[in-house]
């Protein structure tokens, strides 16, 4: 069951000197119930628009948003059965935790008996017994958190909404709390909406997840999808850390292509066999699908490069590897062995295998454009 | 040959022991000037507040301890040769009471009203209200005293006129003039403190099922609400202190404490002056103070 819809939603903020800015931009989205389901993006890509806009806190200008297939119209944040977790928790500092808790009680009239069991509750969910009557102002970051979840969930909503909840957290504790909400979703099956900037956190917590930008969804699916075949240039950019290797269909065989990568080197890719010859593609392989062999007289396989750069990183090595005279390809090599002395030396020719399997095709790209860095830099 | 010499002069300039000088001299004289400053503000009060307690009747020879001027104020009767009656000043201090309460009550819901339309509020010119908001403050207090004299006579005049009703120069009047200039003193201190109040807070409260009149009661209200309070206070002792407005806008029998002390000071001038103004101006202390107590909250 579809537990929230957006149908072709968008969203015109007036800016300065009464000039249009288009935040959320035609976006079609269906979240499943109890599903946890991310919206991802860097700052300003509508992800928050959109969260703001499913609580009742901004109204679409064109299109509308769903609720349990009912349409939510102009209804006002507090006639929706939808709470938010905000960003910097938004606690009422004049009030205790308790009081904070048992403010959204409160105004539904429930009876002071059945508050105080339910406040207790909720507050032994989070792990916050015995903080009732403290302040805001006298909790840790990640104990204010915990407030701010269980004044949410106090409610029983059917949506929770989480706003960037645990940007304000050090990383430990980030960490920990992933985990915790990841737990307590399953437990109470509430569908999460998550809008996060961190894509780590999105491929840790989420069933389904939204990549946005330019407040359009560019891809929608489960975190392997997500990262394994990416439908763009921009989601296999954004999410985690892609070689694009940029050419042209020039043979049609049984089993698959021959692509043209900078004019100079060829690329056999299984399947696509209905792309025309003379198709621009852009092949998308991620750094940890490449491994890196030493030449030998005898072994031809795999595609020849000459290394730029070394970079051991514990775990991993690093290699930029010059491909073609416009292309280089970023090399991850798990360090299975130790490495005492490098087994490559800047400079040395060697041979790159890649199962071409592992060839994501986009059906986009420009030739000759002298591409420089294959992909953002990523620790 | 003259550049040389000026580089030696420099180069003696940058001692260090000339330095020193410099740096030791300065901090001497950062606080003489402070001290003379000080001195400056506070010499003249205190010089009413010791003579005060002066046994002369005259201000200018100091002739011991006394507590007699205050006792004057609580026992003075007609008749007994005294310039005032403690009657007068009990009638002149509740005509300033009642001013100042009232006229802080409807000052302080207008101003708040105000902070609150300027602050939450979205609308075309709205620098130019804002900047309407500080000229009462800015504009001297004879010119709205002046103001509000000829406001008043056009007023009742136009009453008169339509239905025959005379009216006076009063204390209602005197309040009103006062809700005029205090407005802008809640207004401005009210606006300060909703500037501080995060919005996400009120959207918090409507998430969590309370309406806009809920939010307000329950989250806005009590959160700008040392800052009404401070406000409140800070327009009470303006209306409690003010006299330039007052006297324009004031009556016959609507003597208000400063009004009543000018009256006293035609006459003759008393230590007696000097005791109620120094029973001013420690009211007036007590709650600015407060006031100040309550913006830092």
């Amino acid at each position: 069951m579809t537990a929230i819809e957006l149908v072709n939603v968008s969203k015109v903020f007036l800016g300065e000197q009464q000039r249009e800015v288009r935040a959320v931009d035609h976006v079609d989205l269906a979240i499943q119930t109890g599903e946890f389901f991310s919206l991802l993006g860097s700052s300003g890509c509508g992800k928050t628009t959109i969260l703001r806009m499913i609580a009742g806190f901004e109204l679409p200008t064109e299109g509308e948003v769903l609720l349990n297939g009912e349409p939510m119209g102009d209804r006002p944040p507090f006639h929706r059965p939808i709470n938010t977790v905000f960003q910097n928790y938004a606690l009422f500092p004049h009030l205790t935790v308790a009081q904070n808790v048992a403010f959204g009680l409160e105004m539904e009239g429930v009876s002071k008996a059945e508050l105080h069991a339910r406040v207790l509750e909720l507050l032994a969910l989070v792990q916050l017994k015995g903080f009732e009557k403290r302040r805001p102002h006298q909790l840790s970051g990640g104990q204010q958190q915990r407030v701010a979840l269980a004044r949410a969930l106090v409610k029983k909503p059917q949506v929770l909404l989480f706003d960037e909840p645990l940007g304000a957290l050090d990383l430990k504790l980030r960490k920990e709390m992933q985990l915790e909400l990841k737990h307590m979703q399953q437990q109470l099956g509430i569908t999460f909406i998550y809008v996060t900037h961190d894509q780590e956190e999105a491929l840790t917590m989420s069933d389904r997840l939204a990549v946005l930008s330019a407040g359009q969804v560019q891809q929608v699916g489960t975190p392997s999808e997500i990262y394994e075949q990416p439908n763009c240039r921009f989601v296999a950019d954004f999410i985690g850390e892609s070689n694009f290797l940029v050419g042209q269909v020039i043979e049609q065989e049984a089993a698959g292509i021959i692509v043209l990568v900078d004019g100079e080197l060829p690329i056999a890719i299984p399947g696509y066999t209905d792309l025309p010859i003379g198709k621009v593609v852009t092949l998308v392989i991620r750094p940890e699908k490449i491994t890196a062999h030493r030449q030998t007289p005898t072994d031809e396989a795999g595609l020849l490069g000459k290394i730029q750069e070394i970079v051991y990183l514990g775990m991993n090595t690093r290699l930029i590897v010059q491909l073609t005279a416009q292309s280089q390809l970023i090399v991850r090599q798990q360090n299975v062995k130790r490495i005492i002395s490098p087994m490559f030396e800047v400079g040395e020719q060697i041979r790159l295998r890649i199962n071409p399997d592992n060839f994501q095709v986009l059906l986009e790209g420009t030739l000759r454009t002298s591409v420089q860095k294959t992909s953002k830099l990523r620790r | 040959m003259t550049q040389q010499f000026i580089h030696q002069v420099q180069q003696k300039m940058r001692s260090p022991h000339l330095d020193l000088l410099i740096r030791k001299g300065m901090q001497g004289g950062l606080w003489a000037v402070t001290a003379i400053g000080i001195v400056f503000l506070y010499l003249p009060i205190a010089v009413l507040v010791i003579y005060s307690f002066n046994a002369s009747k005259l201000n200018a020879v100091w002739q011991g301890f006394t507590l007699s001027w205050y006792h004057s104020l609580f026992t003075s009767v007609a008749g007994t040769g005294s310039d005032f009656t403690s009657e007068q000043i009990w009638e002149a201090l509740w005509n300033s009471l009642q001013v100042g309460g009232l006229a802080t009550i409807v000052a302080t819901v207008l101003g708040t009203m105000l902070a609150l339309g300027l602050e939450r509020f979205r609308f075309q010119r709205k620098q130019w209200l804002e900047g309407l908001l500080f000229l009462p403050i800015v504009i001297p207090d004879i010119t709205m005293g002046i103001s509000l004299l000829v406001f008043f006579s056009l007023a009742f005049q136009i009453i008169e006129q339509l239905t025959g009703v005379r009216l006076v120069l009063s204390l209602p009047t005197i309040i009103i003039g006062h809700v005029a200039f205090n407005i802008s003193y809640v207004a401005v201190t009210v606006r300060a403190r909703i500037a501080e109040l995060d919005p996400v807070l009120e959207e918090a409260a409507m998430d969590l099922g309370a309406n806009e009149l809920r939010t307000f009661g329950r989250i806005t209200l009590p959160l700008i609400f040392p800052g009404i309070l401070s406000g409140a206070l800070l327009a009470f002792t303006l209306s409690l202190d003010d006299f330039v407005i007052t006297f324009f806008t004031a009556g016959v029998g609507s003597t208000t404490l400063p009004i009543f002390v000018y009256g006293m000071i035609k006459q003759s001038v008393t230590p007696a002056i000097n005791a109620i103004s120094t029973l001013m101006l420690i009211a007036s202390l007590g709650i600015v103070l407060t006031s100040l107590a309550l913006q830092r909250r």
